[in-house]
């Protein structure tokens, strides 16, 4: 069994199956399960599709404490804007003060 | 804060020692802090770079995909899916930044992925699928960063958390035990010394009186 695991919807997934990856197709009211599954299997990357990390924020937060699993987000087929990576910059505005890396 | 405090000469010295130390972890771990948010900063922008890369290339291979589906059948499409010989092998290492260890991922894919039908797929499958290979490869370098930089994140705060503990709290309060245990000294030679003007001053009366006698 694969040590990566991928959710999202099936379309943006599925193909994934054929490089081996596995594939826990989700949607918003079962993914909450899902991700609980996946992590409980010791999977040691979980990619999740931005749709559906909404709905787990709480669950993938506590899962950045630890080494593993990784969890990884990727924009889904539906989705075609630029995303905001809000944690992120959230996170180095706690860290290093804002305005810090917006010089870019 | 009010501290419990022998003023004696030993724990003066004591303190003095205390504070010196308090001072030196407190520089060494101010270095400690800086040295960590420029390695931070050095990777949110690697991150940064990276993430743009692979969501642009993700979203073409997610149309290339798209493409070759519509071309195929369903039925053709699921049997390439299910029936591909491909296994993705995570190798775990792990590499240190300033003793945190930050896991390294590698993925191998192993067995041959086009061996499907040639007359029942289409070019934009062959295409799609290089790309998904290629991209793979970068998702999981950015799933390290990515860790790396929450485990830095945590380790900021921890340091930080400790250098002001050192630098608002402890050191104020060896400072003022150091100041008081030297007020109360100085206080107790001054009321000995003039404890001695008084006896001998006593002394030497008793002594006149004793020769005018």
């Amino acid at each position: 069994m694969s040590q990566i695991a991928i959710i999202g919807d099936k379309e943006t997934i599925f193909p994934f199956q054929a490089i081996g990856f596995e594939t826990l197709i989700a949607d918003a009211e079962n993914v909450k399960e899902i991700f609980k599954k996946a992590v409980s299997q010791k999977k040691l990357i979980i990619f999740i599709t931005e749709e559906l990390v909404l709905f787990i924020e709480k669950e993938v937060n506590n899962t950045m404490k630890k080494p593993y699993p990784i969890v990884t987000l990727i924009p889904s087929v539906l989705d075609s804007e630029e995303s905001s990576r809000e944690d992120i910059v959230k996170l180095i505005e706690k860290v290093v003060g804002p305005n810090l890396m917006k010089e870019e | 804060m009010q501290l419990q405090i022998n003023a004696t000469r030993m724990s003066l010295l004591s303190y003095k020692k205390k504070l010196k130390l308090a001072k030196k972890g407190h520089k060494l771990l101010k270095d400690k802090l800086e040295e960590l948010v420029r390695r931070f900063i050095k990777l949110v922008r690697e991150y940064q770079k990276k993430r743009g890369d692979i969501e642009s290339s993700l979203r073409i291979a997610y149309k290339k995909m798209f493409h070759a589906q519509i071309n195929m059948s369903r039925l053709d499409f699921n049997e390439f899916i299910y029936s591909s010989p491909v296994e993705a092998e995570l190798k775990v290492g792990s590499r240190k930044i300033m003793n945190i260890d930050v896991p390294e991922l590698e993925v191998e894919i192993k067995g041959n992925i086009f061996s499907y039908s040639l007359s029942q797929t289409n070019v934009h499958l062959d295409d799609a699928i290089a790309d998904y290979i290629n991209i793979v490869k970068k998702m999981l370098e950015l799933s390290s960063i990515e860790k790396a930089i929450y485990l830095l994140a945590a380790e900021i705060e921890k340091t930080r958390r400790r250098v002001n503990s050192l630098e608002y709290i402890l050191i104020p309060n060896f400072e003022d035990a150091i100041k008081f245990i030297n007020m109360k000294l100085d206080e107790r030679s001054r009321s000995e010394l003039t404890q001695l003007m008084k006896v001998k001053e006593m002394i030497v009366k008793k002594r006149e009186e004793n020769e005018y006698s």
